[in-house]
This record gives structure tokens, sequence and C-alpha cells, in this order.
């Protein structure tokens, strides 16, 4: 896909023979399509990539700049210099792989499609989002974590849409909550002064 | 953290932390919210507490705006109205069994309505909530003699208005006590539950005003405007609440000369509007002022509609009101233009309605009394006043 993304970028602007010659692996696919990342693609020179540990241990590279651009605390952290290119990884033990990949993904996406329409990026969020509940609270946590604001947006949108409009039994079948926590006195009490919420 | 597993048996209060389980409930929006409290023992307690209600209030998108009418003593209608869709709902008012005659709707504030109810009582209520409050202002008045007889006009005044920096809701009334020929003026005070005599500031001597007008508070000052303004230069009445000082403002010339010697006010976007119907042109005139007490930023927006009450701005800045020759809610940009039309809602009468924003908001308790956050009617407050 990266490979991909550099053939369309460069074809409207260069010569063939030279598109051709810029489509090898150079260590990444261009971020934007500003002149000095094509003369980066053509001189070979590769971009900065960090690594984000997960609590199971499990390395994962990503281009710097797509983190940066999302999450505040790896700006954060990079921008502040605790963050060294050559030895560190990044431990986040908080999220499991499974979560870290999807977030991985999750920004990778909006870093190299965010010219795509309106359209197109709510579908693809739909599908992203396509997870079980389990899921859905490891990605809101993950991203509350990271700080990675239009992630957060999303999710807490979603999760609203599952609430709105929904009866009280519903929503306690949706979130699982199986102990309310009322004493039987206080449920009947609400469910006779409230009917029509349930 | 523990590993998470996908365990089928634990439920979002296991594995999500109590703030973000906090944010999820500010983030819905205020009309679904309210129900929630009925879920689990947790989000109950969440949604109760009263800084909740003050930041869903401050941070969460505003709230769509309502318009409020009551259609008899037991039954009131919210109408929802936004640029692309209006709603309806019925609530019930908190009146006790046998529901008293001669309610008013007078205005709203931050979630509460103010309603009137004769002879001399004013009812403070949340419809979301189901929390009200009747406070009696007898000690204003004095009662006619003949419970038949009204006048047409009377010299009513209030205002309805929310004091940030005292967490207060303030109440003013005033009225002209017909057996002596005097005026009077007191603030109360929700928190306190006292009433503040302001008789010395008041204008005298005061205009006439359409019966039971309420003020629309703006800037720090609650406005009116009399039924019939001799002057444009002094056509609106303000009253400043922290200076405690009457002052008045200039409306446009050509709205009370040419056109319209009856206007009403408004309040559209942050900007106070005076409208009125220029029967001769079959349009309604709203004037708007853009700058607040700048005469020259009055500025004038036509709507062919020969009978059509203003009641806000909609997200896009589109003017949203109800009309009456041609029944039913429209929405008109500034050129006059018509956008929308929501027909088959219930309209409200010409007065007796207002504007509503929905809130949690919860009365500020006067100390040692418990306010309770249900659908129970609450008894009247002594009022205790300052001579």
């Amino acid at each position: 896909m990266e490979l991909l993304c550099i053939r369309q970028w460069i074809s409207g602007l260069l010569p063939t023979w030279l598109s051709a010659w810029c489509i090898k692996p150079v260590g990444g696919a261009l971020v934007r399509q500003e002149p000095e990342y094509i003369l980066l693609a053509l001189m070979g020179s590769p971009l900065k990539k960090i690594m984000l540990c997960s609590s199971e241990k499990e390395i994962f590279s990503v281009e710097e700049q797509v983190m940066v651009q999302h999450s505040v605390i790896i700006n954060n952290m990079i921008e502040d210099g605790s963050y060294n290119h050559e030895e560190s990884k990044i431990p986040l033990d908080c999220v499991d792989s499974k979560t870290l990949k999807k977030v991985i993904d999750y920004c990778t996406h909006h870093t190299h499609h965010h010219n795509d329409n309106q359209e197109d990026l709510e579908a693809w969020d739909a599908q992203f989002l396509n997870v079980d509940s389990n899921g859905l609270y490891d990605l809101l946590m993950a991203a509350n974590y990271l700080e990675i604001r239009n992630l957060l947006d999303l999710i807490y949108g979603t999760i609203k849409n599952m609430i709105k409009g929904k009866k009280i039994d519903e929503i306690r079948r949706i979130f699982n909550i199986k102990d309310h926590g009322f004493t039987p006195e206080e449920e009947e009490q609400n469910r006779k002064e409230y009917p029509h919420f349930y | 953290m523990e590993k998470k597993m996908n365990d089928k048996s634990r439920s979002i209060h296991d594995i999500l932390p109590l703030d973000l389980i906090h944010i999820i409930l500010l983030r819905v929006p205020i009309r679904h919210v309210a129900r929630l409290k009925c879920v689990s023992k947790l989000w109950c307690s969440l949604i109760s507490d009263p800084d909740f209600a003050e930041l869903h209030f401050c941070h969460s998108p505003a709230a769509t705006n309502a318009c409020f009418f009551m259609k008899n003593d037991t039954m009131a209608y919210l109408v929802y109205l936004d640029d692309n869709y209006a709603s309806q709902k019925v609530v019930c008012p908190p009146f006790k069994k046998k529901p008293p005659s001669d309610f008013e709707v007078l205005g709203s504030c931050r979630g509460f309505i103010l309603l009137h109810r004769y002879p001399h009582f004013l009812v403070v209520w949340n419809p979301l909530t189901g929390v009200s409050k009747r406070i009696s202002y007898s000690h204003i008045v004095s009662r006619p003699k003949y419970h038949s007889f009204r006048l047409p006009y009377s010299t009513h005044l209030h205002g309805f208005r929310y004091d940030a920096s005292q967490d207060d809701y303030l109440v003013v009334a005033a009225c002209r006590d017909y057996e002596r020929q005097e005026d009077h003026l007191e603030c109360l005070s929700l928190r306190t539950n006292s009433w503040i005599n302001l008789d010395a500031v008041l204008p005298s001597p005061l205009d006439w005003f359409d019966h039971n007008s309420c003020g629309l508070f703006l800037n720090g000052a609650i406005h009116w405007v009399p039924s019939c303004p001799k002057d444009y230069r002094d056509a609106i009445l303000i009253f400043d609440l922290k200076e405690r000082t009457f002052s008045k403002i200039s409306a446009p010339e050509q709205l009370l000369t040419v056109a319209c010697p009856f206007p009403s006010l408004a309040l559209l976007g942050d900007c106070l509007s005076l409208y009125g119907h220029n029967y001769g042109r079959g349009t309604t005139e709203i004037w708007v002022m853009k700058e607040y007490k700048v005469h020259s930023s009055w500025t004038l927006y036509e709507i062919p509609c020969k009978i059509f009450q203003p009641l806000c701005l909609s997200r896009n800045g589109d003017i949203i009101g109800r009309g009456y020759d041609k029944i039913g809610y429209f929405i008109y940009n500034v050129r006059g233009d018509l956008l929308k039309r929501f027909k088959n809602l219930p309209c409200p009468p010409p007065i007796g309605y207002c504007v509503y924003k929905e809130s949690l908001a919860v009365l500020p308790l006067p100390s040692g009394i418990k306010d309770k956050d249900k659908k129970k009617k609450e008894n009247c407050h002594q009022v205790h006043h300052q001579v």
C-alpha cells in the first residue's frame, strides 16, 4: 500500500522513468505531498521510525510522523527529547498488542488518507470500529492513554449512539451490566415511576 | 493493569475506569441523560452530582432550543427545533392533584421554566428532572378585592436569571398596587429564599407593560419593552442586576414610527432583537442589535410573513420562528428566504410561550432544606422579605 502511494503522488509530477526508479522500499511511504518529501524519496533517505512496545512485549515499528500527528503523549515525548531514536522504544504497558496494532492502523490510515473525502473516511472509521464491546473499551483506554483526540471523539460518538434512545434494559444488555447496584425496592420504585424508560 | 480477556461476563464497570464512564455520560445529549440514572447505581451517582449538570451544560454541544408552551393545566409541549429536524415532547406540569386554573408561561433560564399562577405565585420548574418550587409574592401585591376583576394591562414585570458567581437563581417581580397606586419591585434569591425590596430604584412612573411580561436576560441585565412605547429613544427598559439600577436604551426609530407600534423582544443568538408586524407591507420586521447598546448597530431583517414570531437562531445562524397566518414553524435565512417549514407540530398561542434549553441543573439549596432530584412536587416555601 505504501508503494502505491509513492507511485500515485510522484507519477503525476515526474517523467515515467523517474517514478519507476523511485518505486522501491525506501523506508516508508511519503507522508505528505510536499516537494521535500518527494526529494527525500528520490534520494533514498528513510523516514524516521519509532518503536512502540506493547504490554506483551511485542515491538511495533511505525513512522514517527504518523504517531506524532495523532498522539499528544508521543508528540511530547519526542519533543522534549526523552526518546532516543537509535536505542529507545516507547513502552506502552497499558496497551496490548492487538489494540496497539489497531491504534497504529488508525493513525497511519488517517495520516495517509487525510485528503480523502469525508464519506470515505467515515466509512473506513465505521468499519474500523466494527469490533465487540471489549475491543471497543480497549481502544478507548488506549486512545485515552495516548491522548489521540480524533480517535477518542470517534469512540465516544459510537458509544453515545449505542446509548441514545435505548430502553434501560437494553442498555444494561449492551454494556453487560448484570448487577445494577439498586436494592430491589429502589429498582421497583424506578420502574413504577418511569415505566416508559424500561 | 490486569490482562484483559474476552470474558463475556465482565461489564463496562469492570473494564472502564470511572473517569472514562464519566466522560461517556457527559457526551450523551442532555435529553437522553436523565433516564440513564436508572441504569445503575454508579451512573445514578455520577449524573446526580451537581458538578455533572454544570459540566454538561457548559461543555456539551449546545442543547437544541425548544419552544415551550402549556396546552392546558395538565399538559405542556416542548417542540424542539433545529436546522434539519423538529420533534415534540409532552410534559406534565408540576401541579398538585387538583390542577388550579390560570397558569401562564413567563420565561426560562438554564433549563428552568418560570410560570405564573394566579393570584400571586411563581413556579420554577425543570421539565427534564421534574424539580419544581413554588414561590409566593403576596407580600408585594395586594389581593384584588374581586377575583373576577382583572385589568387588561397590569404592570406585572418579571425577570428570571442565573447568577454564576453565587450559583443562584434570581427572580425579579415588579407590580402595581392598585389600591395605593404604588409600584413595587422585589428580587428573590432562590438560594437564600429571601426577597430584597428594590422600590427605591424603580423608575417612576412605570410604563404599561403587557400582562405578565417576562424580561429577556442578556449581559447581566433584564430587558423589557412596554406594550406601546412612546418614544423610540427610551423604548427598552433595562434593569442591571449587579448595579441594581434601571436605564433605557433606544430602539430603531423606523420600527416604531413607520410600521409597528407594538414591538416585542426576542433573543437571537447573543443579540437583543425587537420585532414587529408591518401590516402595510405584510412582513415582519426583525431588528437585531448586533452590538449591545450601540444604536447604530440595529440591523433590519425583513421576513415575508405577515405574523411571524422569531424564537431563536438555528445552528447555522438562520431564524427559526412561529408563523400565525401560515401555521407552523419556519426557518428563514437573514435575507428572508424560506429554508424550511415544519408542519403538523403543536403550535403555541401568541403569548404564553418561551424558548427553552434543557439542562440537568438543580435549584440551589437554601441552607438546611434538602432538595430532592426526583419527580416530586415541593411544598410552598416560607418566604420572608426584608422591609
